[in-house]
């Protein structure tokens, strides 16, 4: 365990030693988005379920979980980020994290073992699981039993569109994710709503000082001698790719600014809001 | 062994700085006292010589290795009892059985040792203790991982009287030719008897540094009855019923103990009769 590169073995031993010593404090995070997925599912499939007068809605309520579902993904991949780091929000709580004998690499990906990779798991597993709790509470089918897997998988094209979408909904909440990743290691403390704050800044402020709608109009242009290029249908196909793949290299920069600001942490914060 | 060189550093939003120009280099099997005024950079020194803060200028190493860099395996020889510190609300057991596996050196049974020193059962919870005892058993965790360097910053604060005598037997039973203990400090009382080096600081630099068997051979620290007694002293303050003097210290005299709060005082009035020594 003394070595200076990046160990696997001390990584393991940092992400048991800091699920134990947080228990406590990811036993009420999780708790809480468990509780609250679950009670929205319930009151969900209560308003749909058939009472003597009305019969039950299974559609309506899978199209209504899966919206509720949806906002409740987006906002707790957020909260999620922004608590990546809060064994950085305090003098006392930052000398003990920087001051371990681990591997700077190590101990950034303990904590995003735990609250990204983690976390993430924990929250599809809350959902699937507050669906079939729900369900089975009003004797209705889950919602999930409804994604028509055949369908979407029923031919090569069905399975490209379909992959896509999933790659590209999953980019989506993995970016969001990152941006209040980095929020979390620059504002440990208070991070989702400085975090949050510093993006409503960014809103109001970039389209005053950049030119979005000359930027728009040539994204537009460009655009469009793709559309009107007539290309074989291949090209298209990689340039959907490509696109996706150029998404997944900022998610992976995302991640890497949150190490290059990680690695420079001291015990002073040194961008400190107040 | 632990060189600082051309050490400067001032915090963000504030341009003078808290350490200007520091050389230091401090020998292993020491106890140093650093000692300042508040303000000079005490625990500042403490972070940049552990690595927390980075050097506005000059470096800080550690066998050889700049602790910026903050390697595990620098990390695995250095620990820090900071005045805040914090400790997770678990037992102690636990909190061990976690964080040990990062120091090579770490020794149950010295933990359990340190722990009879200071009259604490080995199976307390942390949450559950004040905040004395946590600093207790926090110091005895400190002193059984063994490492090389071990830096406690105002380690007393919170202590009771018989709690300060504990910790005193528990860094004198610590204390190895291979282990540099260095304690920051306003309370010189509570170590006087416990420190073997004393480095003072304050914004210029470094204004003493040196063992305390030097001072013991160049200055004599006595208790005056008289203001005559105070003639040719190098320094005297009034105390409860006489004088507290330095002086001078010929081969015929007898070696006193250093009173360090006196030390101190004459330190910071007459730098210069310190750099003459």
């Amino acid at each position: 365990m003394n070595q200076n590169h990046f160990s696997m073995a001390r990584a393991c031993t940092l992400i048991q030693r800091n699920i134990i010593e947080n228990k406590r404090y990811l036993a009420m995070i999780f708790g809480v988005i468990f509780g609250l997925t679950l009670c929205i599912s319930i009151l969900i499939t209560k308003a749909f379920h058939g009472d003597d007068r009305y019969y039950s809605d299974v559609a309506a309520r899978t199209f209504a979980i899966a919206t509720a579902f949806a906002w409740i993904a987006i906002i707790t991949v957020q909260v999620l980020g922004s608590i990546a780091f809060n064994n950085l929000n305090s003098k006392s709580r930052r000398i003990s994290a920087l001051m371990l004998p681990a591997a700077r690499s190590e101990k950034f990906f303990a904590n995003i073992a735990i609250y990204l990779a983690g976390g993430n798991i924990c929250l599809i597993i809350f959902l699937f699981a507050s669906d079939s709790l729900s369900a089975a509470i009003f004797g209705m089918p889950p919602a999930w039993t409804k994604i028509p897997l055949a369908e979407m998988f029923q031919s090569l094209q069905a399975a490209e569109i379909s992959i896509a979408a999933i790659l590209g909904l999953l980019w989506f909440g993995l970016f969001a994710q990152s941006i209040y990743l980095i929020g979390s290691v620059l504002w440990p403390r208070l991070s989702f709503l400085k975090t949050f704050v510093a993006l409503l800044a960014l809103q109001i402020v970039l389209p005053i000082i950049l030119p979005l709608d000359i930027i728009g109009a040539a994204l537009t242009n460009i655009f469009n001698v793709f559309d009107n290029w007539n290309a074989p249908e291949i090209v298209a196909h990689i340039m959907g790719w490509a696109t996706m793949l150029m998404l997944y290299v900022l998610l992976a920069a995302m991640y890497l600014i949150a190490w290059h600001i990680y690695k420079r942490t001291e015990v002073i914060q040194r961008f400190k809001t107040r | 062994m632990l060189k600082i060189k051309n050490l400067s550093y001032s915090y963000p939003g504030n341009s003078t700085p808290v350490i200007s120009d520091l050389q230091l280099e401090i020998q292993p099997g020491a106890i140093y006292g650093l000692l300042g005024a508040n303000g000079t950079g005490k625990s500042t020194l403490l972070y940049l010589i552990s690595g927390l803060l980075k050097p506005a200028t000059g470096k800080v190493t550690f066998n050889n290795d700049e602790t910026i860099r903050r390697l595990p395996k620098t990390l695995s020889e250095i620990f820090l009892v900071a005045e805040e510190f914090d400790l997770p609300s678990i037992s102690l057991d636990e909190y061990v059985r976690l964080n040990a596996p990062f120091y090579p050196r770490f020794s149950i049974e010295q933990m359990h040792s340190y722990l009879e020193h200071f009259r604490l059962s080995a199976d307390i919870h942390l949450g559950h203790l004040s905040m004395g005892q946590r600093k207790k058993a926090f110091i005895a965790f400190a002193l059984a991982c063994n490492t090389s360097l071990l830096l406690m910053d105002e380690p007393t604060n919170g202590l009771d009287i018989p709690g300060k005598a504990e910790f005193r037997r528990a860094i004198v039973s610590a204390s190895s030719s291979e282990r540099t203990i260095i304690i920051s400090t306003h309370q010189v009382r509570d170590l006087e008897q416990v420190l073997d080096h004393v480095a003072m600081i304050d914004r210029k630099g470094l204004i003493l540094n040196t063992s305390i068997a030097a001072i013991q051979n160049k200055l004599q620290f006595i208790f005056a009855h008289n203001p005559a007694e105070c003639a040719g002293a190098l320094w005297s303050s009034p105390v409860a019923g006489g004088y507290s003097i330095i002086r001078r210290r010929d081969e015929n005299m007898d070696e006193t103990d250093v009173n360090l709060e006196s030390l101190f005082e004459l330190a910071y009035s007459n730098p210069e009769i310190i750099n003459a020594l």
